[in-house]
């Protein structure tokens, strides 16, 4: 039952994170926004079927940036057990667009050196 | 089958004295599940259908928070109708019920407006909105199904399901995010249809714009929404589930079997995913005008489907047809123009010569798009395939250069214009259009900025205003209240020949009134005043009807009589001038208003 509560408020987390990463890029039309925005969908439904109980909160969450907040989301779904995919079809899809956001980011950050 | 329907629609139109129900939007629920029964004897119902899609208006419209109740002729009488003909259509052989379908959505659209014109809520209206215009998208321009078309229903769905926990700030974060992801593939849709041609650069570019202004509203709502707590904030799971499972269709992986253009009528189809109730329910005043635009270009598409044309180039030349080498001479443009962007400065003025090879150039690159190398059309015939594609190319130059060389007409007709930004934007289309039409053939080249003022000036009178409803033309309106007393009728752009004119054919008139029996003069003397048949009828001690059969003979005498009088003043002995100009003038004016004037086309809508 803990583990249940700890998953869900994982996903609140996420759905946290992920939403001001949307917010950040609501007014790019570039590749990197595209994929933050699959990421929000798929994320809006898992916190959509796994409701926390609990208040979330995450320190500092207004002020942080697009990378931060693709690292800490990143980190969070990387922590989940992976036998959740039988429960959570997109879990592979969204462990995937994470880390090609992420690595897009690497990339645009190189390129401006 | 319909006859009782039919009846009771009628009533719902003419009955002086109905029965008033209280609250009209119960009634038209219980009315649309009533429609929702007979749609499901037809067949499977699926969520894209019309009629499904107004039962999900129908329900955002009742659930509207703290709407008034609105006091209307009550629906009882149509609904059970409605039910009627449901259980003749019940015991119906399959093949006559399928017949039914067209029918069926005529009714559901014809009450869908009713009701729509008579809420007072904006918010309900905007539902109501929505239903309607499934409705009259499947009546007047039906698609197949599509997948985005089927996601966005689940949207509207969606949107229906969260109206009553709307002010929960993590429904308003939910339905922002969600019409982000709309916004954000509508955006990229409308980029790419714009840059191919695929619509008219003008229409793109005004409705990137209001893209781009409605994504930085709900980047505002977003930013508003304190995040704090929002886990735990009570909002009914299944409406969540719902909102999360609508969204995530839309962020999946597309169909690639839709194309582009699919994917962008569906959009275009639903307002752009329902714009203007997604900017109601996140409350954010910033978003609504923006919506409200959307809504309006939205509208203009459906009013002309047709703007959305099917992308790119031409398909692979591959096939090797008998073709003569010579070339036609076609106007070599520089290499280096970029197409989309004018080659000339905005308000150039054109001299005819440059103007027919623009023509020219715009009629090759026409054909080029859709002709059939094995079988090219006349205007091809000689021209090598492989050099097809460029045609094209400089065919949309050659519009946009037309275009942009009377485009200060644009704005000087929307000087002083509220919401000006809206009408300018039907001006672009408008001109885009008129730049595909103009025939230097039957009309004097130099005279395409006439044509596109004339064009431009039919939208200014007939586009649809700012609450999506047709504009009415002011002139024909003052015609009918013409006196034709003592008062000398004016002219709009008095010139002493046409006020001769003017003042023969008004004596005319009033000679041939004169000679009318009393019982036809009356009535029709009383009409041209404006007032109503009832009134006439009353006054004259006659039914209605009798007053609109005495008016309607008395115009066809009239009229048989100014017949016979302007063929007398045909064969009299003074001269008739013919003056090209106008001639042409004419023409011009009788193919704008007969390809382009709303009554031409079907009605436009709202």
């Amino acid at each position: 039952m803990a583990g249940v509560v700890t998953l869900n408020e994982s996903v609140g987390r996420v759905d946290l994170l992920l939403g001001q990463a949307t917010m950040l890029t609501a007014v790019r039309w570039d590749e990197i926004a595209g994929m933050v925005q699959e990421a929000m969908g798929i994320v809006l439904l898992m916190a959509a079927t796994r409701p926390s109980s609990q208040p979330l909160e995450i320190p500092g969450l207004a002020s942080m940036s697009l990378r931060d907040c693709i690292d800490q989301a990143l980190r969070e779904v990387q922590s989940w057990d992976l036998a959740l995919a039988a429960d959570l079809a997109d879990l592979a899809r969204l462990r995937v667009v994470l880390s090609d956001i992420r690595r897009d980011l690497d990339v645009v950050s190189t390129r401006r050196g | 089958m319909w006859e009782t329907v039919r009846h009771e629609l009628g009533r719902l139109e003419w009955d002086a004295a109905p029965p008033v129900t209280q609250d009209l939007l119960s009634e038209w629920t219980r009315t649309v599940a009533n429609l929702v029964t007979v749609r499901r004897l037809l067949g499977p119902v699926s969520v894209q259908d019309p009629v499904a899609m107004l039962a999900t208006a129908a329900t955002g419209a009742a659930r509207t928070p703290g709407a008034e109740s609105i006091v209307a002729p009550s629906l009882q009488g149509v609904s059970d109708a409605i039910t009627g003909a449901a259980r003749l259509l019940k015991v119906a052989s399959e093949d006559v019920r399928h017949s039914h379908g067209a029918t069926l959505n005529h009714v559901a659209y014809e009450l869908a407006h009713w009701v729509r014109v008579r809420a007072t809520d904006d918010r309900v209206t905007a539902w109501l909105l929505a239903g309607e215009t499934a409705l009259d998208s499947a009546i007047h321009a039906p698609v197949a199904r599509s997948t985005m078309g089927i996601g966005l229903a689940a949207w509207q769905d969606a949107l229906a399901a969260v109206q009553p926990v709307q002010s929960a700030p993590i429904v308003r974060r939910s339905v922002a995010l969600g019409h982000l992801a709309i916004l954000r593939n509508a955006h990229a849709l409308v980029l790419d249809a714009g840059q191919s041609g695929a619509l008219p650069r003008p229409f793109s570019d005004v409705l990137l714009g209001a893209i781009h202004q409605l994504a930085r509203a709900h980047q505002t709502a977003l930013r508003q929404i304190n995040g704090r707590g929002l886990g735990s904030t009570r909002a009914d799971q299944a409406v969540m589930l719902k909102l999360g499972g609508a969204v995530r269709q839309l962020t999946g992986l597309f169909d690639i079997t839709e194309t582009s253009r699919t994917r962008l009528d569906a959009l275009l189809r639903s307002s752009l995913g329902e714009a203007v109730l997604v900017a109601n329910l996140t409350n954010l005043s910033g978003a609504k005008p923006v919506a409200d635009r959307i809504g309006r270009l939205a509208l203009e598409y459906l009013a002309n489907p047709g703007i959305l044309r099917p992308t790119g180039s031409p398909e692979p030349l591959s096939v090797k047809a008998p073709v003569d080498r010579i070339p036609v001479p076609v106007q070599e443009r520089p290499t280096s123009v970029v197409v989309g962007e004018p080659s000339i400065t905005p308000g150039t003025v054109l001299e005819g010569d440059t103007i027919t090879s623009l023509c020219r150039a715009r009629d090759l690159g026409v054909a080029a798009a859709s002709g059939d190398p094995t079988n090219p059309p006349d205007n091809l015939r000689g021209i090598d395939p492989s050099r097809w594609p460029k045609l094209v190319v400089e065919g949309r130059q050659a519009v946009t250069d037309l275009v942009t060389s009377v485009i200060p007409m644009v704005y000087a007709q929307t000087r002083h214009v509220l919401h000006a930004a809206d009408v300018q934007g039907q001006m672009f289309v408008e001109l885009m259009g008129a730049a595909y039409r103009f025939d230097p053939q039957r009309t004097a080249p130099e005279r395409w900025p006439t044509y596109a003022w004339m064009s431009l000036e039919h939208i200014r009178r007939h586009g649809v205003d700012q609450a999506g409803v047709a504009r009415k033309d002011s002139r024909r309106l003052q015609a009918t209240l013409v006196p034709l007393g003592e008062t000398e009728p004016a002219s709009r752009e008095p010139s002493p020949g046409a006020a001769i004119e003017e003042r023969q054919s008004t004596e005319a008139i009033k000679q041939a009134l004169g000679r009318l029996p009393h019982s036809l003069q009356g009535p029709l003397l009383e009409a041209m005043h404006g007032r109503p048949e009832r009134v006439i009828a009353e006054e004259g001690g006659f039914s209605e009807s009798t007053a609109r059969r005495r008016i309607l003979e008395a115009r066809e005498t009239l009229k048989r009589e100014l017949a016979t009088h302007a063929d007398d003043a045909h064969e009299g002995p003074h001269e008739t001038v013919t003056d090209p100009a106008l001639e042409s003038s004419q023409l011009t004016s009788e193919e704008t208003f007969a390809t382009s004037h709303p009554e031409h086309r079907r009605a436009p809508y709202r």
